[in-house]
C-alpha cells in the first residue's frame, strides 16, 4: 500500500486553476482513520469538483458509507485539463480528496454514470489511476469498479470497463456491495475476483458485465444478450423507501463556487407524469416521498449545518410532492427571518401560482423558468407534457405580478412526428411571453426572456426507445428555421449542438461494440465531451470509422419492436408493453394521465419490483386541481 | 448605532489555496453558522455587512487576516469569539475579536501594510543576504507586474518596501519583509522574491521555483509617519 501523496500533490497546487478544487478538506469533509475500517470505497464523480460537488446523490453515498463503523469513503474527481497534465508529467496517480492516497489503495471504486458525455472520463480517471481499463485485465492489486446512476440501465457502451454495475438506489445497493465484500475478504477471498463477484451477482439490481455476452446474428444484428455466468438472466433494479433512506443534514460545503451553490434536500424520488421522452421519470418509479415532517426538519438541520442561505427542494418535479404547500407554509415560518431563501427547481408549468410565485424567492432574483418542451397542444400531447397554452400565460402572468422580468423556456426539437409549424410554434411561445409582460410590465424593465434548445435524444427505456434520432443536418435546418421566427430584441438563445446530441444519442442506445470506440475516441484526446470548448467531434468520427462501426445504426435507424435492444436484459422494472402502448398513444395523440392521480397506468413497476407509490398524503385528481 | 466587531482570523496551511472570494464565502457561512446577528444591506438584494482587508493572494497562509462585522446588536465579545472560532472550518481559526467604534475608518483604506516571512528551504543564506542588502541600498528596483487581463506592466517596488531581514533555520533561508499593503503602493510578496532573486548570482534562474517558497502573513498594520499602528488601535 502506497502512502499518502499529500506533499506530492500540495506541490502541484500553485500551478494549477482553482486549487481550492483539490484540497480535500472542506466543512463536513469526513477523514476517518485508514487502519481502522475494513473497507475503503472511492466515489468518484467523472467530471470537474465543481460539477460533481452539485450532485446530490454522490453527498448521500459519501456520508452512508461513512456512517458505516466498517467503511470509509473519500472523494475523486476528474481533474481539470491543467491538473492532468501535471499529474501525467510528474507521474503522480490519481488520488483522493480526503487522504490524497492513490485510487489503487481502495478496495472498491464506484463512479456515478449520470450523463453519457461523460464517458472518456470514465476511461482518463482509470487511466490516471493506473488500474486496467477493461475488468479482464484486472487482477488481485486492483480495487473493483463499480457503476451507478441513471445510465446505468443502459451500462451496454461501457459493459468491459466495469466490474459491477448497480441498477436502482444507492441506498438499498452500495451496503449489499460493502457487507458482500467484507464477509468475502474476511473469509480469505474464496473464489478469487470472480468469486466476489458471483456472490454479489446474487443480490438484486447487480449486474455483471462479464457474466453476460452479446450475441449477432449473420448480418451484424444483436440477437440476445445471454447469461454465461452467475444465477440471473436479467437484472431488476433494487429500490428503497424514501422515508427510511438517510439524508445528510451535514452535506460537504464546497469552498469554491460550485454550479448548484445552495443546500439541497431530496423530497421524493421518481416521478409519474409519465412525458414519453424521460429517462429519469421512467427508470426511478415508483414515486417515494419524504414526509412534510422529514422535509422541514432536513431543511433547518441542513440550513443550520452548513450557512447555506438557500435551499432547494429537490426532485424530478417539486411541485408534485403531495404535500408541498404544507412544506413551504412551514419553511416560509421556519426561516422568515434567517435570510433564506427556497427554491423548487423543475416547476411545472401547469401548477405554478401566485403563492408559489411569492414563496420562492428565486422567482423575483433569477426569474421564472418553465419547460412546456414543445410550441403546439399537438406536439405536447405526443409527449404527453399535460400543459395547454392557458396554463402557460398563467404561469408567466403570476410570476410578472410577483415582480419578475426575466424567463428562462426550455424547448425540445426534434421530437417524434415534429412538423416545421410545431417548430414555429416554439417562436409563438416565446412572443406570446412578451405578450403577456407588456400587459403587466410589472418591474417597468424589459423583460428579459431566454430561450434554450435542446435536441431530443431517444432513451432506453423510454416509450421513444425505438424512435430514430434526426441526424445533424435536419436539427440544424430546423434550430435555423426556429431562429428565423423568433424575436430580435429581449431574447436569448441557445442551443444544444447537433453534433453532440448526435453522438450522446450513439452512448445512450448504443450496444457492447461502442466500448472500442469509447475507448479509441479517449485514447486520441478525448475528454470531457459534455464542453463545448473540449468536444472534438472529428475525434469521435475517426473512432467509428476506424472501429467500422456505422453510428447511424444506433442513432438515426428506427428500431423494430421484435428487435432485440441492448438493454434488454437490464430492467427498470417497467414492461415492455407499457412503453409500446405509450408510443402508440403518442402517435395518436393521446395523453396519459398521471397514476398519482387517475388510473394505474399498468407500467409495471409496482409488480415487477415490489413497491408501490408512496405519497405521504393523498393527490388531488387534474380536474379538482383546476 | 451599529456595533462593529473586527476579528483576526488565520489562514492554515492545507486551506492556504482559498481565492480571495472563496475566503469571503467561508467567512460569511461561518458567521450564519454562529448565529452572529450580521447587519443585512438594505436594498432589493441585501448583503451581510461584512468588510475585509485587501485580498490575500491565493497560496499565503496568515495570521493576519481582518474582518469586520456589523452588527444588528451588541454581543459580548467574548461569546462572538467563541461561536465564530467553533463554526470556522478546520484550518482557519478567530486569534482575537475586539469592538472598533462604528465611525472608523474601513479596514481596507486604513490598513496600508503587512508582514510577510518567506521560508525557503535549501537556500544559501549568502546569497540572500547578499540581495537584501543590495536592494536596501538601492533606490529604485523595478519588476514586471502580472496584471490579469490586462498586460503586464513595470513597477518599481523599491520605495513600497520598509524592512527586510534574512535569518539561517535549520534547513535553509528565512526573510521577513515589511511591505506595502493595498492602494496603488501594494506589492506582492512574489514581486520581492523575483526581484531579490534577480539581484542574485543566478538571476531569476534559479533551480528552486518559486511556487516552493512557503509564504506566510505575519501581520497588517497601519503605517504612518514611520509608526505602526495595529488594527485594534485604528480609530
Amino acid at each position: 500500500m502506497q502512502s499518502s501523496l499529500f506533499h506530492a500533490v500540495e506541490r502541484l497546487l500553485p500551478r494549477v486553476q482553482t486549487p481550492s478544487r483539490y484540497i480535500g478538506d472542506e466543512l463536513h469533509a469526513v477523514k476517518k482513520c485508514w487502519d481502522e475500517v475494513d473497507v475503503r470505497f472511492a466515489l468518484a464523480y467523472p467530471d470537474l469538483y465543481d460539477v460533481g460537488m452539485s450532485h446530490l446523490g454522490t453527498q448521500v453515498l459519501y456520508h452512508l458509507v461513512n456512517d458505516r463503523p466498517d467503511s470509509l469513503s473519500e472523494r475523486v474527481f476528474a481533474p481539470a485539463e491543467d491538473m492532468e497534465s501535471l499529474l501525467r508529467e510528474e507521474d503522480i496517480p490519481l488520488f483522493s480528496l480526503e487522504s490524497r492516497r492513490p485510487v489503487t489503495d481502495f478496495d472498491l471504486l464506484g463512479i456515478t454514470l449520470q450523463y453519457e458525455m461523460t464517458y472518456t472520463n470514465v476511461l482518463n480517471l482509470l487511466s490516471l489511476a493506473r488500474i486496467p481499463l477493461r475488468s479482464e485485465d484486472r487482477d488481485d492489486q486492483h480495487p473493483f469498479v463499480l457503476a451507478g446512476g441513471p445510465c446505468a440501465f443502459n451500462a451496454e457502451p461501457l459493459a468491459p470497463f466495469f466490474d459491477l454495475v448497480c441498477l436502482g438506489d444507492g441506498e438499498d445497493l452500495l451496503p449489499q456491495v460493502i457487507e458482500t465484500y467484507r464477509r468475502w475478504r474476511e473469509e480469505g477471498c474464496p473464489g478469487g475476483r470472480d468469486g466476489f463477484l458471483r456472490r454479489i451477482g446474487r443480490h438484486r439490481g447487480m449486474y455483471i458485465p462479464e457474466f453476460f455476452r452479446p450475441a449477432y446474428d449473420a448480418d451484424g444484428e444483436l440477437a440476445g444478450v445471454q447469461q454465461v455466468e452467475g444465477e440471473r438472466s436479467e437484472i431488476v433494479k433494487a429500490v428503497s423507501r424514501l422515508d427510511e433512506c438517510p439524508f445528510p443534514t451535514r452535506p460537504v460545503v464546497p469552498y469554491t463556487a460550485t454550479v448548484h451553490d445552495r443546500a439541497s434536500v431530496e423530497i421524493f424520488r421518481g416521478c409519474t407524469q409519465g412525458c414519453r421522452f424521460c429517462l429519469a421519470g421512467m427508470v426511478y418509479r415508483p414515486v417515494r416521498e419524504r414526509t412534510p415532517d422529514q422535509v422541514v426538519n432536513l431543511c433547518r438541520d441542513t440550513i443550520a449545518n452548513t450557512g447555506y442561505s438557500e435551499v432547494s427542494l429537490a426532485s424530478l418535479s417539486s411541485t408534485d410532492h403531495s404535500g408541498i404547500q404544507e412544506v413551504m407554509q412551514r419553511l416560509g415560518t421556519e426561516f422568515s427571518d434567517a435570510r433564506v431563501s427556497i427554491s423548487l427547481p423543475s416547476l411545472r408549468v401547469d401548477d405554478f401560482s401566485v403563492e408559489i410565485a411569492e414563496a420562492v424567492k428565486e422567482v423575483r432574483d433569477t426569474g421564472i423558468t418553465l419547460a412546456p418542451e414543445a410550441g403546439t397542444q399537438r406536439m405536447r400531447d405526443v409527449i404527453n407534457k399535460r400543459v395547454s397554452e392557458d396554463d402557460y400565460v398563467r404561469a408567466l402572468r403570476a410570476a410578472f405580478s410577483a415582480g419578475c422580468d426575466t424567463v428562462k423556456l426550455y424547448f425540445m426539437v426534434g421530437l417524434p412526428t415534429e412538423t416545421d409549424d410545431d417548430v414555429r410554434g416554439i417562436a409563438r411561445l416565446v412572443r406570446l411571453a412578451h405578450d403577456v409582460y407588456r400587459e403587466n410590465p410589472g418591474s417597468g424593465r424589459a423583460l428579459q426572456a431566454h430561450l434554450s434548445v435542446a435536441c431530443f435524444i431517444p432513451k432506453p427505456h423510454t416509450p421513444f426507445q425505438w424512435e430514430p434520432q434526426l441526424g445533424v443536418d435536419e436539427f440544424q435546418r430546423r434550430i435555423e428555421l426556429l431562429r428565423g421566427e423568433l424575436p430580435r430584441r429581449g431574447l436569448k438563445f441557445n442551443w444544444h449542438d447537433p453534433e453532440m446530441s448526435f453522438l450522446e444519442g450513439a452512448l445512450a442506445r448504443g450496444d457492447r461494440t461502442l466500448a472500442d470506440i469509447v475507448e479509441r475516441a479517449w485514447r486520441g484526446g478525448c475528454r470531457f465531451d459534455g464542453w463545448t470548448e473540449h468536444f472534438q467531434p472529428e475525434k469521435w468520427y475517426e473512432a467509428f470509422s476506424a472501429c467500422g462501426v456505422d453510428p447511424d445504426c444506433f442513432v438515426t435507424r428506427e428500431r423494430l419492436r421484435e428487435e432485440i435492444l441492448p438493454w434488454t436484459h437490464l430492467h427498470p422494472g417497467l414492461s415492455e408493453k407499457f412503453l409500446w402502448d405509450e408510443r402508440e398513444r403518442a402517435y395518436a395523440g393521446l395523453t396519459t394521465e398521471d397514476c398519482r392521480r387517475g388510473e394505474c397506468t399498468d407500467c409495471g413497476v409496482c409488480p415487477n419490483i415490489g413497491a408501490s407509490c408512496e405519497a405521504a398524503a393523498p393527490l388531488r385528481s387534474e380536474d379538482e386541481n383546476e | 448605532m451599529s456595533e462593529r466587531i473586527r476579528c483576526q482570523l488565520t489562514v492554515g496551511d492545507r486551506v492556504r489555496w482559498l481565492s480571495h472570494l472563496e475566503f469571503l464565502r467561508t467567512v460569511f457561512r461561518a458567521v450564519r453558522r454562529a448565529g452572529i446577528p450580521v447587519r443585512y444591506s438594505e436594498g432589493y438584494n441585501p448583503h451581510p455587512q461584512i468588510s475585509f482587508a485587501t485580498a490575500r493572494p491565493v497560496g499565503l497562509s496568515s495570521d493576519a487576516e481582518f474582518v469586520d462585522l456589523q452588527l444588528l446588536r451588541r454581543v459580548r465579545v467574548g461569546d462572538l469569539e467563541e461561536h465564530l472560532d467553533a463554526a470556522l472550518p478546520r484550518g482557519f481559526s478567530l486569534l482575537r475579536a475586539a469592538e472598533v467604534p462604528a465611525a472608523a475608518e474601513s479596514l481596507n483604506s486604513a490598513i496600508n501594510a503587512a508582514r510577510y516571512s518567506f521560508e525557503m528551504p535549501r537556500e544559501s543564506p549568502g546569497v540572500w543576504r547578499a540581495a537584501a542588502r543590495e536592494f536596501c541600498a538601492r533606490r529604485s528596483c523595478e519588476v514586471e507586474r502580472q496584471r490579469w487581463n490586462k498586460p503586464n506592466r513595470i513597477v518599481d517596488i523599491r520605495p513600497h518596501v520598509y524592512g527586510l531581514d534574512v535569518s539561517v533555520t535549520g534547513d535553509g533561508v528565512r526573510l521577513i519583509a515589511d511591505m506595502a499593503l493595498g492602494g496603488e503602493n501594494n506589492v506582492r510578496p512574489e514581486e520581492l522574491l523575483r526581484a531579490l532573486r534577480a539581484l542574485g548570482p543566478e538571476g531569476e534562474e534559479s533551480e528552486h521555483p518559486l511556487y516552493e517558497v512557503q509564504m506566510h502573513r505575519l501581520a497588517m498594520y497601519r503605517r504612518e509617519d514611520g509608526r505602526e499602528i495595529e488594527p485594534w488601535d485604528l480609530t
